[in-house]
């Protein structure tokens, strides 16, 4: 194999990290090199993870067996050294990562990035951390990554200032806080009773545990996995997340609607790894806690008079049916929740890149008393001190004709499709496929009364999906008083035209992706594949 | 000996968890600062309790595990107390600057209608 | 919290993954400080991580309050200074020394500053060996350069000396990457340690490690990201001295800062 191609895994890690450091020495006063650093960056990541799913597929074979990359960092070998493990799900998730990441990044070259300072540095720093999650393959190593992406996303949270982002990051700040202790003490513990901290070496050992060992192994366990809720937004310990995400920027909670996925990531991986996992990880409570997220996300939905407060709670929604499909048990959920994965965080990053522009569509006293939060008078406070172009700049370019409003219609009427799941896109298929794998189980003979929960709540929240957005789509698009022609600039439009057609593309080539999926699934299903690829010299599992 | 640590970590964290739970932002932060002294020390014990054993390997070069402290949770917790005192220097300066802004230091931005 | 911490401290612990690293740390870290062995070499990938934590922390602090003005009432002047002891006006950066009581105390503070600094640079250099290591000897140094600013003030400072924080976590942070990137030119994985022996002329034999070059990384960012964090608190004080010249709206809760900013606001 080509000597360079070999460190291709820890491409995705290292290039982020050498490139906001290079952007912080260049400096803030010089903003083409840091524009051009952070998109090179951006694409280098980008193609380093297209290159990476296509060698976990069997496409290639002789590469990688079974289609499992494993990097070991230091040159230390599993579990005493840091393991990178590239398989299916890994090489998914970082593609999407890279995918979400170059359009936010162009979006934010319009404006966004002017608003405060080392925005670039920041946000190469949270993909670093995205990255390093979705790679890792040891225990204390996805803490200090989860702490990566989330000292970067309390730093890109309040990026503009103003009062209700300040506000919205000291309670996202404090929750996440207490969530990482609870990831330490269930760290400590598994490591206290197991001896080890590599994931694959917890799963080996884990069947062997005895007595009093394996109470606390899993009692750590339970503590680990609730830190994980936590940061997936899981009810009840999301109430931070619809402010948080409705106050941050337009391209800072397009890729917040991935860091949230993070959570799912890390429950999803635990849960595949340790063959008779406990609650909350595979028992009824996650079930039912996430059907009580995606109530709560419903709710939200109706009651939301904002729309990027709406689509929060479409994110929190998105989160509940991702755990609840995985919390049902199934072996037959994992690939169609994959497929919703995939719709939703490109369709959500999309819809939030689109409020962005819409919010200056309003100038006009609005009808609900606190929609005027979400007018951009951040941007207007921090122009104080700021050089005065930043206004001329915004007023001279953009095309002034109704082929602006035709397409953030058109770009709002495909993103509620999207994320509520009708025909004909990709949310659709996503959801259909979810429903045919709930019915399969209902049909197989098990869980009825949590099969048809399932199905009633995403029943539910399509249809409120769709009055809550068409509610709101009417009154920024068809209502006549007091708007003003929005002025469009390519460079923001881009981005939402290209994450939409993504979706499409999506949608077209729904048959290779669910195949990918599908073996992404069966991949989960066997653990010991991911267990005998990290530890060659694995001792059998004792019977 | 165990009993000791133990009981300090369980009362570290009760009065974390308290404080934590307090309206005044001040109240919060001292109590996430109690919180992560429980969690460091809660890691650290994970190596168990020994005396008069540090993890420095001496003249002699013996290797032998016996000899010496368990390094590893050492390590970690070396990890933790940096990123747990970044994180709380983050949220005490959050709070200065929710405190400028808002004119209160209640947790919520503004004053309970009591 | 205090059951679950009894309970694991009384059971014997089985075996783990610790013996490795006791058992390799001299061989092949190089190194008889096990701990810190294991943090830059063994599992330096979660140093990395955490010192880019530090540094992310950092500038989200400097992000804050870099256009910040604290809440007036909030910022009383002490006894000493409202009464207008000697010594308290504002420092004349061309003044050589503070007047009044701060006097010893700036001769001192400055003595300490070299001091410290060959003290920060010994610590890095003993910590593979013994109690020390990149953070701990950052720390002394980053501490020195406060006490410069405590004692005699942050104009009289900033006048002659710029340190400019955010290039010290670009430095660190490219550093600590670039250890780790060298072994690739070895074809060897990231962060990979590797040791030569070389002979110098005048210090005789030496045994240099790229796990130098990683803590000195770390010793770059961690002085770097503290004296950023302290330096953005230290220019509170110093706005927090003028009144705003325009009154401000609280109903907008906009700050507006006065025409005149001061100027070395413009220097972090």
């Amino acid at each position: 194999m080509n000597p360079w191609l070999q460190h291709l895994p820890s491409l995705p890690i290292v290039v982020p990290l050498a490139a906001g450091a290079a952007m912080l020495l260049v400096g803030e006063s010089r903003r083409a090199p840091r524009m051009v650093l952070a998109l090179v960056a951006t694409l280098v990541q980008l193609a380093a993870a297209i290159t990476l799913l296509c060698l976990t597929t069997d496409s290639v074979p002789g590469i990688w067996p079974e289609g499992i990359g494993v990097y070991a960092i230091g040159g230390w070998p599993a579990p005493f050294g840091i393991v990178l493990v590239v398989d299916r799900l890994s090489a998914l998730m970082i593609t999407l990562n890279a995918a979400l990441a170059l359009p936010v990044l162009v979006y934010s070259f319009a404006r966004w990035d002017r608003l405060g300072v080392h925005y670039h540095a920041l946000l190469q720093f949270l993909l670093m951390g995205l990255n390093g999650a979705f790679l890792t393959g040891d225990l204390f190593n996805l803490f200090v990554f989860f702490e990566v992406l989330l000292a970067a996303s309390y730093a890109l949270l309040v990026h503009g200032g103003g009062t209700p982002r300040v506000k919205a990051a000291l309670h996202f700040i404090v929750v996440n806080l207490a969530a990482s202790f609870a990831f330490l003490i269930g760290v400590a513990m598994i490591y206290g009773a197991v001896g080890t901290l590599n994931m694959a070496d917890i799963a080996d050992r884990w069947p062997a545990l005895q007595g009093g060992d394996r109470g606390i192994a899993e009692a750590g366990l339970a503590i680990l996995g609730i830190a994980f809720l936590v940061k997936a937004g899981s009810w009840p310990l999301n109430f931070w997340l619809p402010a948080a995400y409705a106050a941050a920027g337009a391209p800072v909670a397009a890729v917040f609607s991935i860091t949230t996925k993070v959570g799912v990531y890390a429950i999803l991986r635990m849960a595949s790894l340790l063959e008779d996992p406990v609650a909350p990880f595979g028992g009824p409570w996650l079930f039912y806690g996430a059907i009580a997220t995606m109530v709560f996300g419903i709710v939200g939905i109706l009651a939301a008079r904002q729309l990027p407060r709406l689509i929060a709670f479409t994110v929190i929604l998105s989160a509940g049916t991702l755990l609840a499909a995985i919390g049902l048990g199934a072996p037959g959920m994992i690939a169609p929740a994959l497929f919703y994965l995939l719709g939703s965080v490109l369709a959500t990053g999309a819809f939030f890149m689109l409020t962005g522009m819409t919010e200056r569509m309003r100038t006009a006293v609005p009808e609900t008393a606190d929609s005027a939060a979400a007018q951009p008078a951040t941007y207007e406070a921090f122009s104080v001190g700021e050089p005065p172009d930043l206004h001329a700049a915004d007023d001279e370019v953009g095309v002034a004709i109704p082929a602006a409003l035709a397409f953030l219609g058109l770009a709002f009427v495909c993103c509620a499709l999207l994320v509520t799941g009708l025909p004909p896109l990709a949310g659709f298929i996503a959801k259909l496929a979810l429903l045919s794998a709930t019915f399969d189980v209902l049909s197989v003979g098990g869980a009825h009364p949590r099969a048809w929960l399932l199905i009633g709540a995403l029943l539910a929240g399509g249809l409120a999906g769709l009055i809550a957005l068409s509610r709101i789509g009417m009154r920024l698009f068809w209502s006549v008083t007091g708007r003003t022609t929005p002025r469009l600039r390519i460079i923001e439009a881009g981005p939402v035209a290209f994450l939409v057609l993504l979706c499409i593309a999506l949608t077209v080539a729904a048959g290779p992706t669910m195949t990918y999926l599908d073996s992404a699934a069966r991949t989960l299903r066997e653990p010991q594949t991911y267990i005998r690829a990290v530890l060659p010299d694995a001792r059998q599992p004792v019977p | 000996m165990e009993i000791v640590f133990a009981l300090a970590i369980g009362v570290l964290t009760a009065s974390g968890t308290w404080l934590l739970l307090r309206p005044r932002t001040f109240q919060v932060i001292m109590g996430l600062a109690l919180l992560s002294y429980a969690v460091n020390l809660f890691i650290f014990g994970m190596g168990r309790l020994v005396i008069d054993k540090p993890s420095i390997i001496g003249a002699d070069n013996a290797t032998d595990p016996a000899l010496y402290a368990d390094p590893v949770p050492q390590a970690l917790v070396l990890t933790a107390i940096v990123i747990g005192f970044g994180t709380t220097a983050l949220f005490l300066v959050v709070l200065l600057a929710l405190r400028g802004l808002t004119g209160t230091d209640h947790v919520d931005g503004h004053e309970d209608d009591a | 919290m205090a059951g679950l911490a009894y309970a694991i401290l009384t059971r014997p612990a089985g075996p783990g993954i610790s013996s490795f690293f006791l058992e390799h740390s001299l061989a092949q870290g190089g190194g008889r400080n096990v701990v810190n062995v294991i943090l830059v070499d063994f599992r330096g990938f979660d140093t990395l991580g955490e010192i880019t934590v530090v540094g992310i922390v950092a500038l989200t602090v400097y992000k804050l309050l870099r256009r910040f003005r604290p809440a007036p009432e909030s910022i009383i002047l002490p006894r000493p200074q409202r009464v207008g002891a000697e010594g308290d006006e504002p420092r004349d950066p061309d003044e050589t020394l503070p007047l009044g009581y701060m006097r010893v105390p700036a001769v001192l503070g400055r003595l300490l500053l070299p001091v410290a600094g060959v003290i920060s640079v010994f610590f890095l250099l003993r910590g593979h060996n013994a109690p020390g290591g990149g953070f701990v000897g950052g720390l002394v140094m980053s501490t020195a350069f406060i006490v410069q600013y405590m004692v005699s003030g942050t104009l009289w400072v900033e006048s002659r000396m710029r340190i400019n924080p955010q290039n010290w976590i670009g430095a660190g942070l490219l550093s600590a990457a670039g250890a780790g990137a060298g072994a690739w030119l070895a074809s060897r994985s990231f962060l990979t340690s590797m040791a030569w022996h070389a002979r110098l002329p005048l210090l005789g034999e030496v045994h240099l490690s790229s796990t130098l070059l990683f803590d000195l990384g770390v010793y770059l960012l961690v002085v770097g990201a503290t004296t950023l964090m302290l330096i953005a608190l230290a220019h509170q004080s110093l706005r927090s001295h003028r009144a705003p010249s325009v009154p401000h709206d609280t109903a907008t809760e906009v700050w507006r800062s006065p025409a005149a900013q001061t100027e070395s606001g413009a220097a972090s």
